[in-house]
């Protein structure tokens, strides 16, 4: 069925049409950019944008995604053609590329004359410029509110602020040096962006790894997400001013980054994850220690469900704007965010990785995707979470927690060779060119990584991160209207959006 | 899997006052049962520091630290291997590369030089001395 899929592409865009690396590719889309989104997105079932990928030389790759074969593909094209087209009408946030790169004037109202209504009428309403560095944006971005009262009626987000440059400085280092690098950039989800380079690495040299440093490593991952949702959590309670429920989710929070400091004496779970494998295997008592620590999230889990479900306060206070599951798909949303709306959508069932298609676990799905909605799912996924743990710790594998190109490494330095160790290290990892993806559900969304390589190079010549914050940002443009204003500041931290994420 | 309607009835006002009166006696006896109320706070003693040297000397030929560290944090100077502190994010490559193993880590994670120069780069055999001891560090 997919290869008929395959055929079909291939006998509609013929040259244009490839397939490298497990991902479809239409190269050189100049002129026709505009009628062959819209094919792709009303015949072919492409109906996701997953995101934009800034290539070298000018280039972007548009990532659209089909959810009934679980496949991607790449319409490569000029920056240019994507400024100059009005695609924007087939999925909004393909015009968030050039709030990327132009930043909105201040110096003016960046709201035109609104000639729907009366002269009085929007007389009486505020411009409120809120940040880059205030409360209620999070010093996430500058926005411009136009209010009537309190209820927001146009909103415009201005980014830019958090930019660093690090997709483009690090083309410049090896790919030894990816993990370290990014781990420590995003910090608190460093183990999911270890494990993003890492394997992304791996399946790009094929290599297979072993079934324990699989098991360990999925263990790491699900304990990484449940330190994130009770990150997001705490960011929720503080921003309500709910101070005592934040301390208590906060000290949820460090119960599980405690783990990662009896592993290898990280904060967050950098340095575990390594090329091939694990930094070293499971020190003595950690299983008994992990076990203890599920056992007490559990309970908490539980009574702060008991205290907050169905409470009126917490209830008026989440209770927003609903989020339709068509809208959710077209801003291209991912993860608890996007379960949120109802749309069963998981990458760990829709392409299950080491033992994901092994475990049982469930995927909770809400019904109106507001603030509230994304909490219970949150809530539900820790209790899933721990679930996976406790499957995998009863049937823990054995076997190496390395392989690869380290080990064989390591092997040459325990047998004394020490020039050939050392041209080995330096000369580190080479590919065969083209473009490579790979992703995987991390705490907030899908985290994904574009690597373009070119034959017998040590470092990508270009290097594009798929982060979720991105399209939660670009939705919320839209989705605040008609809300009220102290609802920005909840939305941000309920959607996890970071600064970091938005801007690269 | 569905999340419960249950969850999105919100609570009458009879039983919302019964929640707060078990919560207030909740409270009450974490008060008496001397319970901890503060949270786990991670210590930053507890986490990992700058590397340092635990041989002496006999490291000039290889720099493979020096090509391997990702923000280039490590040089040599007249056979001294000297560390940026202002720049080492303590990702500890630099110690699972060395050909020698003759660095280590260790827990210090201060930002600062100590006062031995401006450009906030110690000397990684000296750090190495403290950690240790003094006629501690193992000839190359």
């Amino acid at each position: 069925m997919l290869s008929s899929f395959e055929n079909r592409l291939k006998d509609k865009f013929q040259d244009a049409f490839y397939s490298e690396n497990g991902h479809f590719f239409l190269k050189d889309m100049g002129e026709s950019l505009y009628e062959v989104i819209n094919e792709l997105k009303n015949q072919y079932g492409f109906i996701v944008l997953v995101a934009t990928h800034e290539l070298s030389d000018d280039r972007i790759a548009i990532q659209l995604s089909n959810l009934e074969f679980h496949k991607r593909i790449f319409v490569l094209c000029k920056a240019q053609d994507l400024l100059v087209k009005n695609i924007n009408e087939l999925f909004p946030m393909l015009n968030w590329y050039k709030n990327s790169c132009t930043s909105l004037d201040f110096s003016q109202c960046p709201f035109p004359r609104d000639y729907s209504i009366s002269e009085e009428e929007e007389l009486a309403r505020e411009y409120l410029n809120l940040g880059p560095i205030s409360p209620l944006t999070l010093n996430l971005a500058k926005c411009a509110v136009e209010l009537d009262g309190e209820t927001i009626k146009r909103f415009k987000i201005a980014t830019g602020y958090h930019r660093t440059g690090i997709e483009s400085s690090l083309c410049k280092r090896n790919f030894l040096q990816l993990s370290a690098l990014l781990e420590n950039y995003y910090s608190p989800m460093s183990l999911e962006m270890s494990f993003l380079v890492n394997h992304t690495l791996e399946t790009m040299l094929g290599l297979n790894i072993s079934l324990r440093a699989k098991a360990i490593r999925m263990v790491m991952l699900e304990l990484s997400r449940i330190g994130g949702h009770f990150a997001n959590f705490e960011r929720i309670f503080s921003t309500l001013g709910l101070s005592l429920e934040s301390h208590f989710v906060y000290g949820l929070k460090n119960s599980v980054h405690e783990l990662f400091g009896h592993y290898n004496h990280s904060q967050y779970g950098e340095g575990i994850i390594k090329l091939g494998g694990l930094v070293h295997d499971l020190p003595v008592g950690w299983i008994a220690r992990c076990l203890n620590t599920l056992s007490l999230l559990g309970q908490k889990v539980s009574s702060l469900k008991n205290n907050l479900t169905n409470s009126t306060f917490w209830m008026s206070k989440t209770e927003t704007y609903k989020v339709h599951a068509g809208d959710a798909l077209a801003f291209g949303f991912s993860g608890p965010s996007l379960r949120s709306t109802g749309v069963n959508y998981d990458l760990r069932k829709a392409d299950p990785f080491y033992l994901y298609d092994e475990v049982q676990f469930d995927i909770p799905l809400g019904i109106d995707g507001t603030n509230y909605d994304r909490f219970l799912v949150r809530l539900e996924e820790v209790n899933q979470s721990i679930r996976i743990i406790l499957q995998i710790l009863d049937n823990m594998p054995q076997g190496e927690y390395l392989m690869g190109p380290m080990k064989e490494w390591k092997k040459l330095k325990a047998n004394g060779q020490r020039a050939e160790y050392i041209d080995a290290v330096s000369k580190g990892l080479t590919f065969n060119s083209g473009i490579y993806y790979s992703s995987f559900e991390s705490t907030h969304g899908e985290l994904g990584l574009l690597l373009e390589v070119k034959d017998g190079e040590s470092s990508p010549y270009s290097l594009s991160l798929n982060l979720p914050g991105r399209s939660f940002l670009c939705a919320l443009e839209k989705l605040l209207i008609e809300s009220s204003y102290t609802e920005i500041s909840t939305s941000i931290a309920s959607f996890g959006i970071e600064g970091k994420e938005v801007d690269k | 899997m569905i999340l419960d309607k249950v969850l999105y009835d919100k609570r009458n006002p009879l039983s919302s006052l019964l929640k707060i009166i078990r919560l207030f006696f909740a409270d009450l006896l974490i008060v008496f049962r001397k319970k901890k109320m503060a949270p786990d706070i991670l210590l930053a003693s507890q986490l990992r520091g700058i590397p340092v040297k635990v041989k002496k000397g006999g490291c000039s030929d290889c720099d493979l630290c020096i090509q391997v560290c990702p923000t280039n944090a490590l040089e040599t100077n007249s056979n001294k291997l000297l560390l940026n502190v202002e720049r080492c994010i303590y990702c500890e490559d630099c110690i699972t590369f060395c050909p020698d193993d003759s660095l280590k880590s260790s827990k210090i994670n201060v930002f600062s030089s100590h006062g031995e120069n401006k450009n906030f780069l110690i000397d990684l055999e000296k750090e190495g001395e403290l950690v240790l001891g003094k006629g501690q560090t193992v000839e190359a």
